[in-house]
């Protein structure tokens, strides 16, 4: 069994709780959710992927490290025809989505952050884009770009890579999301909800055709017309600043043929 | 009956038949003179020796002290002889140091006709010429009641012509302190009463010999003695004579204390009948004293303060025991006290509250103390009858018109102290009085007194007067001393040094400075053993050792903790909000706690100063407490002293930066205790402006503890800042506190306050304004500006309340920027210098201008981050003139809109402020949506005018404007005086291509 080399780093910006000092190391709890849309095997599907992080006893969460997000094998990730064009982190910083290439988004979603400030949860909401990253010779990148407006104007951008996993799991997306801290001597962002989409849903690429440029929307990922016993297995492996780490799972029935 | 007396010899003379003074005389070739004069002292006759041995003993008691003067004779015609003149009046000056004791024997009364052998101190001859006849007179020489103002009389019981007075007094010559006999009158004689046709007869010789002690045996055979013979009869016929005397034998006569080298002599004046006041003069060496290795000196010392609790204003007693050896077997008496230098015990020092109405005694005029110095004006030894400084000729109706010592005419107010003098040489202590001398430094013309001077004894002096006052003559002994105070200019310690005392046998000399709340000293702060040490020199030195004895005393009442309890009294004293309105300060100590050594005064936040409106005053000058007027800010009032303290009033001026600090204050005190000008005292101070509420914090350097010697024990400091227009009160009605840390020396700091209050505030109107925009053109990367003007009506000042906080709403459009968050400088480094912090924290500049500072203030705004518990917040770093303002913002978060808040502004006049939040890489904000689309579409109704048909129409017609892009921001302004202003302030976007 192959272990993520890095944890992916989703979890990054967006989020991220502060994480008291001296509590107690039992590990945060993950509920992960997934669905597909729409849920036919064989079919070209968006997968929704969602994660809700919860501290111990009601506390905040610490600060996410590393997010490892683990698909079902031959859900051709990292074949998929999503990111027609690729996109560099410099643009994003500059421009915003604007910088890059609407061919280079693959999915979208949002995430809450929480910042502890004195004795108020300050919550952060962001939205994220999932884009194709720089290309790299024998892995596919993928970025995710978080831009958070108010009350804080926050962009952030996690890249994250995809690998062979282990079964029962055939890929992951990992990141590896380092320490977002907000103000020196201040709290560090904690993520605390991860909404996400990988697919064609919402999407919508140009294309030269002569002189003219046609929309269209892309075919995204192709659900298996084979499904494992049980359904779907899909897997969030986090780890988080404090040295925890805590796994969700979720397997998603079988979808009709 | 006793100017019958003196008298007698003329009436004798007229009784006699002899012929008038100036008429007896038919030949007169040579002038009247004295042949010979001469003085020895000398002891008794061994056995079978004729010639007296001299006596060399100083201090010692002679036998016999005589004086022979032979008058110039001629020989008229072969064996006739005659004086060239008939003395008169014959003034004898005894050498200093020979000193008689009228107390040895009793006196004679004047009243009797025949005086008692016990009151005998001596015999005498006369010899008498005329023609071939000569007179040979023998007699006693009586110790005599007195007059008042003289201290001894002699009379010699001249037989037949009667009683012969010869008046002791007490005379100032340049050598010192003397004795002189004078004897006026002296008598002519005939013999008409012994044959007839006898020829006129002329004193021609006079000897007096003065017996050591009257009562000892030795004189017994001349004891009540009287011989008269004549030429022609060629013997004495005597009478009297062997009484032993019925008196302890008490020394009459002592002889100088200095030794080899020191020959004294004596001196003779005489006039004659026929040259009244034509004096002829001669003197006599008298044989150096000796063995002054055998005298013994042993002074004792008591120095005790009439109270002995610490830090009080105090009287205190000196004494000077000099113990007499006494009684007929004591071959010699104690050597005379020469010098004393008597040292205090530390901490015993000169108290400024004796400068409350004290005066100084002048060395002469008027009201000068009049030393005696034995000189004429032409700066000779005074002659006969010439009156020198500190004499007079007193009415005669009081006795002999003797030119004698009198007493100074010091101011009554120059009296410090009373001096008494325990000597035998009169019949009870001499008292007098000591006085504070004026400075031999300083004055108005001279050269302000230094340490020097006060080391050396030339500011701090005394006198010593002992004898009569205001027309009281006593037993005509008057004594004037200096004394010197030498004063540590450290630690002032004093060290008494009196010289050049007379050489009068004085057994015990007082000194006892007065006490009360004005005394001249006070004691030392602390309790423990004071200790006096002394050297007391004899007139016998170094023949005879110093003696050296010291006094002890214990300082008690000190409290148990050596702690400092000042009371604060400070405020304004027109407590009117927002008016001008002086502003007192005063600090007060008790006696016996630490003394004040440094101030630090804040004041109440709001209070202010108008510093701009002052020219301050250099540093050099500020330095020399030479500031000119126009730099004067308010007066000082600095009480120093134990008891009731001294008042010195003193002023205080603005200079500019000292210390570090943007302005300074030079306080300067002139420091004039009386007559004792201590100089100016100039005192520096920081003037700081509390960074965040712009209160002013007086931080004074260490105050002098000590100035020329005279340890100031400062009780009371009040500053009174009361320049025109100058302090400003808060438009903030609210207690508030005056605070000072007073310290003390050795002892832990004080921390004091004072409640302080304004009313008035509500009739304080507010209305500023404020106004803000933005660049339209914003970007990821540049993120948006902000600019805020606000605006304060102009007035006078005191119409306006001051603004108080500042709360802004900033639109959702406008968000803070995490990247920038992150470069935040961190509060420690901010505190410590905000010129530390990151480049990145930098997030604006700023301006304000007050009509408090001359100069405009600019700075930066920083993004300071004061840990996990708030949100970053922009502080406004304002600075000119060396003044630096900070107003603390804060960062509050609400429902996903940031809200920004100056709470604590200072309480100080704004004529404006501007705030920048710049556009840029570190720029606080970045809008979250594109501004310049904000822009707005109305429909307005306006009139236009139309030209129709020639005339001129108007119309109101509807018309859709495009309104230049704003954003709300809602924002409240609260005054100091509570008042609050709620206004929609709109964010104007700028650079949309919009009019």
């Amino acid at each position: 069994m192959r272990l993520p080399a890095r944890l992916l780093a989703l979890a990054l910006a967006t989020s991220a709780c502060v994480y008291p000092p001296g509590a107690a190391l039992a590990a945060p709890s993950v509920k992960l959710r997934v669905s597909f849309d729409p849920a036919v095997a064989g079919a070209r599907t968006t997968i929704k992927l969602g994660l809700r992080i919860s501290g111990q006893g009601g506390s905040p969460p610490p600060p996410v490290s590393a997010l490892a997000l683990r698909f079902p094998p031959n859900m051709g990730i990292a074949t998929t025809t999503l990111g027609q064009a690729n996109c560099e982190p410099a643009q994003l910083f500059s421009r915003g989505l604007t910088g890059c290439s609407a061919n280079a988004r693959i999915g979208g979603g949002t995430a809450t952050a929480i910042v502890p400030v004195g004795g108020q949860l300050v919550r952060e909401r962001a939205s994220l884009s999932v884009l194709m990253g720089p290309s790299l010779e024998d892995q596919l990148e993928v970025l995710f770009y978080v831009e958070a407006l108010s009350p804080v104007f926050a962009q952030l951008v996690f890249p994250s890579v995809v690998e062979e996993d282990a079964p029962p799991y055939g890929e992951q997306l990992d990141t590896t999301v380092p320490l977002v801290q907000t103000w020196p001597d201040g709290p560090d962002l904690a993520l605390e909800t991860f909404a996400s989409t990988i697919g064609p849903q919402g999407l919508t690429y140009h294309r030269k055709v002569g002189a003219t440029t046609v929309a269209y929307r892309p075919r995204g990922i192709r659900l298996p017309i084979v499904c494992p016993a049980g359904g779907f297995l899909f897997g969030a492996l986090l780890s988080f600043q404090d040295g925890t780490h805590t796994t969700g799972t979720y397997r998603v029935p079988c979808p009709s043929r | 009956m006793r100017m019958l007396l003196r008298a007698l010899p003329v009436v004798v003379l007229a009784v006699w038949g002899l012929l008038l003074p100036g008429a007896s005389l038919a030949v007169e070739s040579k002038p009247f003179g004295i042949e010979s004069f001469s003085m020895q002292t000398t002891e008794a006759n061994p056995e079978g020796v004729n010639e007296p041995y001299l006596f060399t003993q100083a201090a010692g008691h002679p036998s016999a002290l005589t004086t022979s003067i032979h008058f110039a004779t001629e020989e008229t015609s072969p064996n006739h002889f005659s004086t060239t003149g008939d003395p008169k009046d014959v003034i004898i000056k005894l050498p200093v140091g020979m000193v008689a004791n009228p107390q040895a024997v009793v006196h004679c009364s004047a009243e009797k006709e025949t005086c008692p052998t016990d009151s005998q101190v001596g015999v005498f001859e006369l010899r008498f010429v005329g023609g071939e006849q000569q007179l040979w007179v023998l007699g006693a020489i009586y110790e005599m009641t007195p007059y008042p103002g003289q201290p001894a009389e002699l009379g010699l019981e001249v037989p037949f012509l009667g009683r012969v007075p010869l008046t002791a007094r007490l005379i100032r010559t340049p050598e010192g302190y003397g004795l002189a006999l004078v004897g006026r009158g002296l008598p002519i004689a005939n013999l008409s009463g012994i044959g007839e046709n006898a020829p006129s007869l002329h004193l021609s010789f006079m000897e007096t010999t003065l017996w050591g002690v009257p009562a000892a045996a030795v004189h017994d055979s001349q004891r009540g003695v009287s011989c008269f013979g004549t030429s022609n009869e060629g013997q004495l016929n005597c009478g009297g004579g062997g009484h032993p005397s019925g008196q302890e034998a008490v020394p009459f006569l002592t002889t100088p204390s200095t030794c080899p080298g020191v020959a004294e002599s004596a001196s003779v004046s005489v006039d004659s009948w026929q040259g009244p006041a034509r004096y002829v003069q001669a003197q006599s060496p008298l044989s150096a004293m000796a063995y002054c290795d055998r005298l013994s000196f042993h002074p004792e010392l008591s120095v005790r303060p009439e109270t002995l609790a610490a830090d009080r204003a105090v009287g205190v007693s000196v004494t000077v025991k000099v113990p007499q050896i006494e009684g007929e077997a004591a071959l010699v008496s104690t050597p005379p006290l020469h010098a004393a230098t008597i040292t205090l015990p530390s901490g015993l020092s000169i108290n400024p509250s004796v400068g409350n109405g004290q005066q100084a005694c002048e060395a002469d005029g008027p009201s000068g103390f009049d030393m005696p110095t034995g000189l004429n004006a032409a700066g000779e030894p005074l002659g006969p009858n010439q009156v020198g400084v500190g004499e007079e000729v007193p009415d005669e109706a009081l006795g002999p018109p003797e030119p004698q010592l009198t007493p100074g005419h010091c101011p009554e107010a120059s009296t410090v102290g009373t001096a008494e003098a325990v000597t035998p040489f009169t019949s009870s202590p001499v008292k007098g009085r000591v006085y504070l001398a004026t400075p031999e430094c300083g004055g108005a013309q001279g050269p302000a007194c230094t340490d020097e001077d006060a080391a050396d004894g030339r500011l701090y002096r005394l006198y010593v007067e002992l004898g009569g006052k205001n027309g009281e003559r006593g037993e005509g002994v008057v004594i004037k001393l200096e004394a010197t105070v030498q004063v540590s200019p450290a630690t002032g310690q004093l060290s008494v040094r009196l010289a050049e005392a007379p050489q009068l046998p004085i057994s015990q000399l007082s000194l006892r400075l007065f006490g009360g709340e004005r005394a001249l000293l006070a004691n030392q702060p602390t309790c423990g053993t004071a200790t006096t040490t002394s050297d007391v020199e004899p007139w016998s030195s170094p023949y005879t050792p110093d003696a050296s004895p010291s006094s002890y005393y214990e300082v008690t009442g000190c409290a148990a903790s050596h702690t400092l309890t000042p009371r604060l009294i400070a405020g304004s004293v027109n407590p009117l909000a927002g008016a001008f309105s002086p502003f007192t300060f005063t600090v007060v100590r008790s006696d016996g706690e630490p003394y004040l050594s440094q101030l630090q005064l804040q004041t109440p936040a709001g209070l202010s100063a108008m510093l701009a409106s002052v020219p301050v005053c250099g540093q050099a000058l500020a330095n020399s407490g030479e500031c000119p007027t126009s730099s004067r800010i308010g007066s000082s009032l600095v009480s120093a002293g134990a008891g009731s303290p001294l008042a010195m009033p003193g002023s205080i001026y603005l200079t500019g930066p000292y210390d570090g600090s943007p302005f300074g204050l030079s306080i300067l005190t002139h420091a004039v205790a009386g007559p004792l000008d201590l100089g100016s005292i100039v005192i520096r101070a920081r003037v700081d402006i509390n960074p965040h509420t712009a209160s002013l914090a007086i931080t004074s350097d260490r105050l002098p503890q000590i100035v020329l010697g005279v340890p100031l024990r400062l009780r009371q400091i009040t500053l009174k800042i009361d320049r025109p227009g100058f302090i400003l009160n808060p438009t903030n009605c609210s207690a508030l506190q005056i605070a000072a840390t007073i310290a003390g020396a050795e002892a832990a700091n004080a921390q004091v306050t004072n409640p302080f209050a304004v009313g008035g505030c509500r009739g304080l109107s507010f209305k500023p304004t404020l106004k803000a925009s933005t660049n339209g053109r914003t970007s990821y990367a540049g993120g948006a500006g902000l600019d805020l003007k606000l605006a304060v009506p102009k007035g006078d000042v005191g119409v306006e309340a001051n603004l108080a906080q500042i709360k802004i709403a900033l639109p959702k459009q406008l968000s803070s920027r995490l990247s920038t968050l992150q470069g935040a400088c961190r509060s420690v480094v901010f505190e410590a210098n905000p010129a530390s912090c990151p480049g990145t924290s930098i997030v604006g500049v700023a301006k304000a201008r007050s009509p408090v500072l001359s100069a405009g203030l600019t700075g930066p705004v920083y993004l300071v981050s004061h840990g996990a518990d708030v949100f970053p917040s922009p502080v406004v770093v304002l600075q000119g003139e060396g003044v630096t303002l900070e107003l603390q913002g804060a960062t509050t978060v609400h429902a996903s809109a940031s809200s920004v808040m100056f709470r604590s502004l200072p309480d100080i006049p704004l004529q404006g402020m501007e705030i920048y939040l710049s556009q840029g890489s570190h720029s606080l904000l970045t809008s979250t949506a594109k501004l310049c689309s904000l822009r707005k579409v109305v429909t307005v109704v306006r009139t236009v005018s139309r030209r129709v048909s020639g005339r001129v129409v108007r119309s109101r017609v509807k018309v859709r404007e495009r309104l230049p892009p704003s954003l709300p921001m809602p924002t409240s302004l609260v005054a100091q005086n509570g008042r609050v202003v709620h206004t929609g302030v709109k964010i104007e976007v700028l650079g949309c291509g919009v009019k």
